[in-house]
């Protein structure tokens, strides 16, 4: 069969690493990028994802481990059945992403024009090798600029007054809590982040942007550094950020989006790296992947906070999921929809360029309650799940300094304990 | 085993992931020793994964020897069940049966049967393996292992191995040290249906039957997925 093994290794390697190449036959993993390109959500909305099942890393006699991931000869195996899944349904594979934090093998496939997603995703689900199938959600931010660029202080902040920023920051700054920002890209080099962004990792590259407006602003809700005479003070301005660019601002004034796959692989990279509080600024419908690494997530000990939409049935998703904590910045919406109320109106905050502009919106509302997860990280790391938060009154908004307090040591000399008239904002 | 496999499978035939790999290494070692005198191998491996955690496969391996070109080396089949829930570390059990002709200037040969239990992390997975009967009769030999895996940047996989055998009777001159650690790091590129690693490979004691071998080695293969 052979003239010589050495011969035949040698082959096998240039196959090896002839792999790229010969994987550019139609139907396999990549051409995301291949795709006519989106102009917003375009082709999201043509998609399913299907969801193979990932088996648990086993015993094998040639001794191969992969890490949790499965492995080559696994992948190739679900990338056969993937294949043959788009071949039978008339679909176009686009990409695949293993998920083993859930068990599960991710397949995007694009469906031809006039067919519906959720249809398509309904004939795949019968098929005995998917474990499920559902059509590519698009979620939007909840939050928009409010202004023009302007030159703001701390005073400026609503935290800084409804939220006693200051007090809080006696009690605790966050200090290397990690903070998994799902968002669009943050502006890594703005000097009010400067040394707070722990990582950087882009989940959409073919969807060009660096840094965005609404992960920046987020970003420094969260975590903008305290006392280096520039803009803004962050709810936690010593926790550690992840920032995951799992959306995208398509355009110039136009809102920021993601899709089911980009979130996915955003929580997923967030559960594996122990993020400690996730923040999704975002809404749209419910969904079983997301739900799933939501769960995981919270099985680990994350706290997971979502803005609300009260547009949206009990505040759309993700703020709708068991165990996530759902926030809005509208308190006569407070008492309407399953939510906490948080400083979400004419907020300062961190923009890309490193400039600072004024935004508004659920999204900058769930930055605040994620800064404040990060403070109770740092007094109760131990704690796991979101402990309740404590509203001023009934459906009314966060008490931060009572919040904090529950989980610290007792404090009597602390100006949290004080009552609020002792505590002006500081700068 | 082969059989129990397919009976246990049947039912659920339809849902399993089956998956081939031809690997082609520099050399071929067991437990950090080399069955094939550090001489290059091939191996055909079938993998079968069933949706209800039961999972089986096998492996062949031939090797290039010195004056009569490619031979059979040996063989290796398994069969067990993994599971992983949605918290908390998976289990993995099992049982394996390895026949090799050590492919040395005296050829002897490796036989044994193992049965296995491990745990199943993130990035991390462990067993104990008890292999009865092994080298001979009357001795039997525990191995525990531990495997790990990165990911330092994607398509890269940086993986450890360490496991150390421990002999349960016996007697040194005829059965070799009672203990003897292996060790194994590898540094993988992966490509679409494809990988190539280099490891290096070290043991912390000779076999008795190997004393012109060297205790270390670096191991390059490229393996391609079906």
């Amino acid at each position: 069969m052979f003239a010589r093994l050495p011969t035949l290794l040698a082959a096998l390697a240039l196959l090896a690493l002839a792999g790229p190449v010969l994987a550019q036959a139609p139907a396999t993993s990549r051409p995301a990028a291949d795709l006519p390109a989106m102009a917003s959500a375009g082709v999201a909305e043509r998609q399913v994802l299907v969801l193979l099942r990932l088996p648990p890393e086993h015993f094998r006699a040639d001794g191969g481990y992969a890490g949790g991931y499965g492995g080559g000869v696994g992948r190739a195996a679900r990338q056969r059945i993937a294949e043959r899944l788009a071949r039978e349904h008339g679909l176009a594979l686009a990409e695949g992403w293993p998920m083993p934090l859930v068990g599960l093998d991710c397949f995007v496939m694009t469906a031809p024009p006039g067919r519906a997603p959720a249809q398509v995703a309904a004939e795949l689900a019968r098929d005995r090798e998917v474990a499920w199938s559902e059509p590519m959600h698009v979620y939007r931010a909840e939050g928009a600029a409010a202004g023009p660029p302007n030159d703001p202080l701390y005073r400026l902040q609503p935290a800084a007054r409804e939220w006693r920023l200051a007090d809080l920051h006696q009690i605790a700054t966050g200090k290397d809590v990690r903070v998994a920002v799902v968002d669009s890209g943050v502006d890594t080099a703005h000097p009010d982040l400067a040394g707070r962004i722990q990582l950087s990792q882009d989940f959409v590259p073919d969807h060009p942007g660096r840094a965005e407006l609404h992960g920046t602003g987020v970003a420094g809700v969260i975590a903008a550094v305290e006392g280096n005479h520039l803009g803004i003070v962050g709810v936690a301005p010593e926790a550690r950020l992840m920032a995951l660019r799992a959306c995208w601002q398509p355009g110039e004034g136009s809102s920021t989006i993601c899709d089911t796959l980009s979130l996915a692989k955003a929580l997923h990279f967030a559960v594996e790296h122990d993020a400690q509080v996730i923040n999704l600024s975002l809404a749209g419908p419910p969904d079983l992947l997301l739900g799933r690494l939501i769960d995981a997530a919270q099985a680990r000990g994350a706290v997971v906070v979502s803005a609300a939409d009260p547009r949206l049935a009990r505040g759309g998703f993700p703020a709708s999921h068991p165990g996530v904590v759902a926030v809005t910045d509208d308190p006569a919406r407070g008492g309407e929809i399953p939510a906490y109320v948080a400083p979400g109106r004419d907020v300062p905050t961190t923009q890309p360029g490193g400039r600072w502009s004024l935004v508004a919106g659920s999204s900058f509302a769930a930055a605040h309650v994620s800064g404040l997860y990060a403070l109770m990280r740092q007094r109760d790391p131990h704690e796991r799940g979101p402990p309740a938060l404590v509203p001023a009154h009934t459906g009314g908004p966060i008490d931060a300094c009572a919040t904090l307090l529950r989980v610290s040591a007792p404090c009597r000399a602390c100006a949290c304990a004080q009552p609020a008239s002792y505590a002006a904002a500081r700068p | 085993m082969a059989a129990a496999a397919c009976a246990l499978a049947a039912p659920t035939l339809a849902r399993a992931q089956v998956g081939a790999t031809v690997t082609a290494a520099s050399d071929f070692r067991l437990r950090g020793v080399s069955l094939s005198d550090r001489r290059a191998a091939l191996s055909f491996s079938l993998a079968s994964d069933q949706a209800n955690g039961l999972y089986f496969g096998g492996t062949a391996t031939l090797t290039d020897t010195a004056h009569e070109g490619p031979e059979f080396l040996g063989h290796s089949e398994y069969i067990g069940y993994a599971h992983r829930g949605a918290r908390g570390p998976g289990i993995d059990l099992g049982i394996s049966r390895q026949d090799y002709r050590v492919y040395l200037e005296r050829r002897y040969r490796v036989r044994y049967t193992q049965v296995y239990a491990g745990l199943i992390g993130d990035n991390l997975r462990t067993h104990v393996s008890w292999l009865p009967n092994y080298p001979r009769d009357g001795v039997d030999v525990i191995y525990a292992d531990a495997d790990a895996a990165m990911r330092p940047a994607p398509n890269w996989r940086v993986s450890g191995h360490v496991g150390v055998l421990n002999r349960l009777g016996g007697a040194y001159e005829r059965d070799g040290p009672r203990h003897r650690a292996d060790l194994r790091l590898g540094l993988a590129r992966e490509f679409e249906g494809s990988e190539v690693e280099l490891a290096w490979v070290a043991v912390s004691a000779k076999p008795r039957q190997h004393p012109e071998e060297a205790r270390g080695g670096l191991v390059l293969s490229a393996s391609v997925f079906f």
